[in-house]
């Protein structure tokens, strides 16, 4: 790669880029620890222009060969995904998550449906040497849920959200089915994370009026 | 009504497609008992389950002769065979069994179809629907005349071959510079005027309302991106979209696809040479009051000049500028006005940065803004270029 071992703990990650509009691709990687003795490698593809799509890898290196352990990839339509890595877990390995959202697109209030967010937590199994699905409630790390506000409708909270579209851009419309903490029958604008501080604090400096409710995500869908 | 092209059972050509949906039928047709006489997860596989199952069905229905009396399963070659019955353990195209099955099916599965090579089973869409959709895309006003014939000709082909509705999704056709600078982040990274979208050159539309049957039989009904089937099997979309894709092709040279990785989108040209700055920079030139370049940059830069006639100053993205937020400097129009004013009288004339009023710099955001509203009013006179 002429940009050192990525597989080295203390590699920094790199970012590619190739390609114009619709023939742009954008690669980034960083490194995982997957436990004390092993890394991995994350690979985030994003390509596109008038549809943006993401595609994510992790690798590892077992034995002398690299292999895929994991990806991830979104489906069609206005979709959005993302990877975070958690902070070191009491063994010294990482887990990471992978969120899975899609933006319903709203038309003059018709058809008018909630967004989904879908977050997956995964952890390496050094038994098996596989990666594995952890249920949420077994993640030790932090993962939080930041709610800006709980509607009756999709409609109010769409319009509740136009009118802080800046401050809210990372935030989507979600009910009970994408987040266990919204009441059943109704919709919040909220976004998941693992960096609650980051994010609340950027959404108090762009919207200081803005409440923002911190639940932890026990376990979403 | 479901039917099949070739032969299920003992062998018989058991093409994966016919194998699933005498699966699935079987599967939704209960016995005296009210159990399924198909078990498993219909998959299009030939199995000894399969097998059993037509079988018993045969069986209960009197369809075939007993498979447990010498020389079965082919009985129908036994001298003594009644005339009409099926062989046993097989089911052909317009065979007493397959009838009986389609006969037996419950009402709300009366329509079970499946597109050839998929293993995939759905219930015909509503024939009315189809039409409506058909309409409203022939007749729609914000897409190109050419483009939204060849569009509505896909829906009704979609139709009459395999039954099932296509239609616009939601901001789907034409979107205005307004709706495409208010999508999310993370969808798009065309701007205002930068999507073909915004041109009446592109449709997204998809498969909203579907019913398929999941591997359980159960009746899945879906939205335009089969947001449903790809929690399933990607791959199973997959086979849905390269269909319509499959009947694009035949309606049509100029319906063109952008890649894999979006399959709702289509648009009237192939963009593989074709730069959406660039394009855009020439509806401005034709429509606007000022002269644009396009300035390059990932994402795209624009260049004005500022309506004067003059040298070209970068003035930021297509979102900053439909947002108000050219990135124009009171150096840059000194530096332009002083150009414009030497030229008009024929002499070194300087006008200096501090001339430049706050207001002024707002009047001049308003008036390369203004350009991107007459290229909005006018996105029928847009045309791709290299």
């Amino acid at each position: 790669m002429g940009v050192g071992d990525p597989l080295q703990r203390k590699w920094e990650g790199s970012a590619w880029q190739v390609g114009e509009e619709n023939q742009n691709v954008t690669v980034t990687a960083r490194s995982i620890a997957l436990t004390p003795q092993l890394n991995g490698v994350l690979v985030h593809q994003t390509a596109g222009f008038e549809h943006v799509k993401r595609r994510h890898y992790l690798f590892v290196a077992i034995g002398r060969k690299l292999a895929l352990a994991w990806k991830g990839s979104e489906g069609d339509g206005p979709t959005w995904s993302k990877v975070e890595v958690s902070e070191p877990l009491p063994d010294g390995g990482q887990s990471f998550f992978f969120f899975n959202g899609f933006m319903y697109p709203a038309e003059n209030g018709a058809e008018d449906e909630p967004d989904s967010l879908e977050v997956a937590s995964y952890r390496w199994n050094a038994q098996k040497s596989v990666i594995e699905s952890v249920p949420m409630r077994e993640s030790s790390s932090s993962i939080v849920a930041l709610i800006a506000g709980i509607y009756d409708t999709v409609a109010e909270a769409r319009k509740a959200m136009r009118s802080h579209s800046d401050c809210l851009r990372e935030f989507l419309i979600l009910s009970a089915d994408s987040l266990p903490q919204v009441p059943k029958g109704k919709v919040a604008i909220a976004a998941i994370s693992t960096k609650a501080n980051l994010a609340e604090s950027a959404v108090a400096e762009c919207a200081p009026a803005l409440r923002i409710q911190v639940e932890k995500l026990s376990a979403p869908r | 009504m479901p039917d099949i092209k070739d032969s299920v059972g003992e062998g018989c050509a058991n093409l994966g497609h016919d194998v699933a949906l005498v699966q699935a039928m079987l599967q939704v047709v209960k016995n005296a008992k009210g159990a399924p006489y198909f078990n498993g997860a219909y998959d299009g596989v030939y199995s000894p389950q399969t097998k059993a199952a037509i079988t018993d069905f045969q069986t209960d229905n009197k369809l075939a002769n007993a498979p447990n009396l010498p020389n079965a399963p082919n009985l129908l070659k036994a001298p003594n065979s009644p005339p009409g019955l099926d062989k046993v353990a097989v089911i052909k195209a317009g065979s007493v069994t397959l009838k009986k099955l389609v006969a037996s099916l419950p009402a709300e599965y009366s329509t079970m179809r499946i597109i050839e090579k998929t293993k995939t089973v759905y219930l015909e869409g509503d024939g009315a629907a189809a039409i409506a959709s058909q309409g409203q895309v022939g007749a729609h006003p914000d897409l190109d005349v050419s483009f939204r014939a060849n569009v509505a000709r896909l829906i009704e082909v979609m139709f009459t071959t395999h039954k099932i509705v296509l239609s616009i999704a939601p901001q789907g056709a034409r979107r205005t510079f307004q709706q495409q600078a208010d999508l999310k982040p993370g969808v798009t990274q065309a701007g205002p005027g930068e999507s073909n979208h915004n041109f009446g050159r592109a449709v997204d539309i998809g498969f909203k309302g579907i019913k398929w049957l999941a591997s359980d039989g159960t009746i899945v009904q879906d939205d335009w991106w089969f947001n449903k089937m790809v929690k399933v099997s990607a791959a199973k979309t997959v086979e849905f979209w390269e269909t319509r894709d499959r009947i694009a092709d035949i309606v049509s040279p100029n319906l063109f696809r952008i890649g894999t990785w979006d399959q709702p989108h289509l648009q009237s040209f192939s963009d593989a040479k074709v730069s959406m700055g660039r394009s855009l920079v020439g509806l401005l030139n034709a429509v606007g009051k000022m002269k644009w370049a396009h300035g390059g940059g990932r994402p795209n830069h624009y260049k004005s000049d500022f309506g004067l006639g003059g040298k070209t100053y970068d003035v930021g993205t297509s979102k900053q500028i439909w947002a108000g937020n050219a990135t124009v400097t009171k150096a840059m129009l000194a530096e332009a006005q002083s150009a414009a004013q030497s030229a008009k009288l024929k002499k070194v004339i300087v006008i200096e940065e501090a001339d430049i009023k706050d207001a002024d710099l707002g009047a001049l955001k308003t008036s390369l803004k203004a350009d991107f509203q007459a290229a909005d009013s006018n996105w029928i006179k847009w045309t791709p270029v290299p």
